[in-house]
């Protein structure tokens, strides 16, 4: 082990532990980085899946992550790793999402968007299971949904974001949560 | 719901209302049922989002993520170089034969001022090649015939590395000898060759970075092969306009 | 003055600074000349004869050595290292031509044998050529107009230009800019590193093309009633089309695939940060993009 990481040891705390393993990391420990991959690959798959619309998500992921290594220089424990790396990964994905975007609308010389339409307003419907309701949000509701409530932004931030008005991004939010209660009737 | 404190729960929720429509609010729920339950199972929503674990990947990634941090480690290391002497630049070959040839990609390989060989993927994929320097054929294989690419056999390994460690010797071989001719040439054409061999680095270097994020873009591969052996072939030019003014 | 053709003969010409020669060739000979500085124009007669004018300095000597397949000329000096000769050469038109030089400009005008033009610092304007022509400056344009056969033309850090050519083509600059017009083709290869690619000809049944620029873009005209599958791979650049583009299922957001007609042409487009930009022929801006 390295001499830093027999310094900082080994908490019980998982917030001290993680903040070590930042440490390690940030001092090129790569089996630290792993293991801060394993803790949050999972939220950030959730979150490239949802953002994209899609669960091809390896390559996304594997941007993600390199980057993250790349900037972890530039963390400065002002917040949780974790929130600092789902922001990193909302810039991945929403600059991802804007390339794919703006490639597939030039396909097509008339005027045709290839954004998602918003899902028709049918009426409650119980997924099988909560993330699937996600899924089946309309995009903008579920960008906010994911960006507020699981990634932690303000509706400023959001609205910065998704080029909306905070407003919309507090209406979106309302109307995202009133559709998944249904799952905790 | 029609109230009109239906828009204002998820406001409620999250800590947004004022102290005066909290206290409306609140006073509210103690006599609307269908409200108060919102209000828990909006809560419950949020807190299933805070707490969500998330979905792993189909496929863990770590793997590929520790390659790519690695070669980023390694090109930045070959970028911190020191130049053995001043003005002169360090340009180091970033791309492996092996991985060009796994692409499919047809490579003229050229040994200085020898007459060369040519590797050469028969259909992208397929793996077979011919190679038509007699130098690096065991005696067994004739000249000419084709043999099954494996990057595992020891011998197409060796074979491979070095074609590679010969172009890498080419281009440092031509580079040298435009080092020490460069004074014998008009330096308007010094200056060309030097812009366009940039031009050509920096292309390589954007190719082969997207490539590293993003290896299923195959075709990057056919990019990079094609500007090296321009460059190549630039090199050559060069050296032999040095030679002819020696 | 006409001399006798002696094979293995070699002609130390005389040394005014002008020098005009004749003689007789074998109309299906080859024609080499390397030369440090000065022109070098080659025109084609229906004679077989070579005709070799050249303007140079007191000093200086033009030696032809000439077997019955090849005819060599060189610059000598009688002391220090050769001057500047610009060379005017009338040959048959049946010739073939191997041009080298270094500050040289390269004129060929009417050969229909095979083209071969080299040069460091100079322009290469080729009319005509038949069966091979290479070209190629470092810099200097390419110019080459009416060759039919396989055409290899590359420059470094100036424009190759090619009009109405047919046969097989490769077209190569590193910054320069690619231009094919007129040019009736099955089998195209255009490629330049930071430079545009423009590609106006025929996209024939079961042709293969194939246009490679890094930053440069790459414009494709595509006839009305053209059959071709158009592969588009680029990282960041656009794709504009002026008319409907069909993508077919096979393609992919990162690789389009645009069907027009049977999609008998198989077309390969391959940018990094180029755009590609489909028009009609004629519709292109007469000002280069």
């Amino acid at each position: 082990m390295s001499a830093l990481a027999s310094k900082v040891g080994r908490s019980s705390d998982p917030l001290e532990s993680e903040a070590a393993d930042v440490a390690l990391a940030a001092a090129g420990d790569g089996t630290a980085f792993e293991r801060l991959y394993r803790r949050h690959v999972a939220r950030i798959n959730s979150l490239a899946e949802w953002m994209l619309g899609t669960p091809d998500t390896e390559d996304v992921l594997q941007d993600i992550f390199i980057r993250a290594w790349e900037k972890l220089g530039t963390f400065r424990g002002q917040s949780a790793f974790g929130t600092w790396l789902h922001r990193l990964a909302v810039n991945v994905l929403l600059r991802r999402r804007e390339t794919d975007r703006v490639r597939a609308r030039r396909y097509i010389a008339h005027e045709e968007t290839l954004e998602q339409a918003e899902a028709p307003a049918t009426g409650p419907q119980l997924w099988a299971d909560i993330e699937t309701a996600v899924e089946r949000l309309p995009q903008r509701s579920r960008d906010v949904f994911v960006l507020h409530d699981v990634v932690g932004y303000k509706h400023d931030e959001i609205a910065e974001h998704l080029g909306i008005t905070a407003g919309t991004s507090r209406s979106q939010l309302h109307h995202a949560r009133m559709t998944l209660r249904k799952h905790f009737e | 719901m029609t109230d009109h404190w239906t828009e204002r729960l998820s406001a409620y929720v999250d800590g947004e209302l004022d102290r005066e429509e909290r206290g409306a609010l609140e006073v509210h729920l103690t006599s609307c049922e269908a409200c108060a339950t919102a209000v828990a199972q909006l809560r419950q929503v949020v807190g299933w989002a805070h707490g969500y674990e998330g979905k792993p990947p189909k496929v863990d990634v770590w793997d590929a993520v520790a390659r790519g941090i690695r070669e980023r480690e390694g090109s930045r290391e070959e970028s911190r170089h020191p130049p053995k002497r001043s003005g002169e630049r360090v340009r180091r070959f970033v791309f492996t034969v092996p991985q060009l040839l796994a692409a499919g990609i047809a490579l003229a390989l050229f040994s200085g001022t020898a007459v060369g060989v040519a590797l050469r993927a028969v259909g992208a994929g397929s793996g077979r090649t011919v190679v038509t320097d007699p130098a690096l054929l065991p005696d067994e294989i004739p000249l000419g015939e084709s043999f099954d690419i494996d990057g595992n056999d020891p011998w197409t390994v060796a074979v491979v590395t070095q074609l590679e460690e010969q172009y890498a010797e080419a281009i440092a071989d031509l580079e040298s000898l435009l080092r020490e001719g460069q004074d014998k040439l008009d330096s308007a054409t010094l200056r060309v060759i030097e812009e366009n061999l940039r031009t050509i680095d920096e292309a390589v270097e954007q190719a082969t970075v997207a490539l590293r994020r993003d290896p299923a873009a195959v075709y990057l591969s056919e990019l990079i092969s094609v500007n090296l052996r321009r460059k190549l072939e630039l090199l050559r030019d060069a050296a032999a306009l040095v030679a002819s003014e020696t | 003055m006409l001399i006798n053709a002696l094979a293995g003969a070699v002609l130390a010409l005389a040394t005014p600074q002008a020098t005009d020669t004749t003689f007789a060739v074998e109309p299906n000979a080859r024609l080499e000349i390397q030369n440090m500085g000065g022109e070098i124009v080659v025109r084609a007669w229906d004679r077989d004869e070579m005709r070799v004018q050249g303007d140079h300095s007191r000093r200086t000597q033009i030696v032809v050595r000439r077997t019955r397949s090849v005819v060599r000329l060189r610059a000598r000096a009688s002391r220090g290292p050769a001057n500047i000769v610009d060379y005017e050469i009338t040959v048959p038109r049946s010739m073939s031509v191997t041009l080298s030089g270094t500050y040289t400009d390269i004129v060929v005008e009417g050969v229909e044998g095979e083209i071969s033009a080299k040069t460091v610092q100079g322009n290469v304007s080729v009319k005509g050529g038949g069966g091979e022509v290479y070209l190629r400056s470092v810099q200097g344009t390419v110019t080459l107009e009416g060759a039919s056969g396989r055409v290899d033309a590359h420059a470094v850090s100036e424009d190759v230009r090619i009009t109405n050519v047919s046969g097989e083509i490769v077209a190569e600059s590193v910054s320069g800019d690619v231009l094919l017009e007129g040019i009736s083709s099955g089998n195209v290869d255009a490629g330049s590193v930071s430079g545009s690619i423009i590609y106006d000809g025929t996209l024939q049944e079961g042709g293969q093309y194939t246009f490679v620029s890094h930053s440069g873009d790459v414009a494709l005209s595509v006839p009305e009633n053209a059959n071709a599958s158009l592969t588009v791979a680029t990282i960041n650049g656009d794709i504009r089309s002026r008319f409907d583009l069909e993508m077919t299922r096979s393609g992919s957001r990162r690789r389009p695939i645009f069907t027009v007609g049977t999609g008998s042409a198989s077309v390969e487009i391959e940018t990094f940060s180029g755009d590609v930009r489909f028009f009609r022929p004629g519709e292109r801006r007469s000002r280069r993009p």
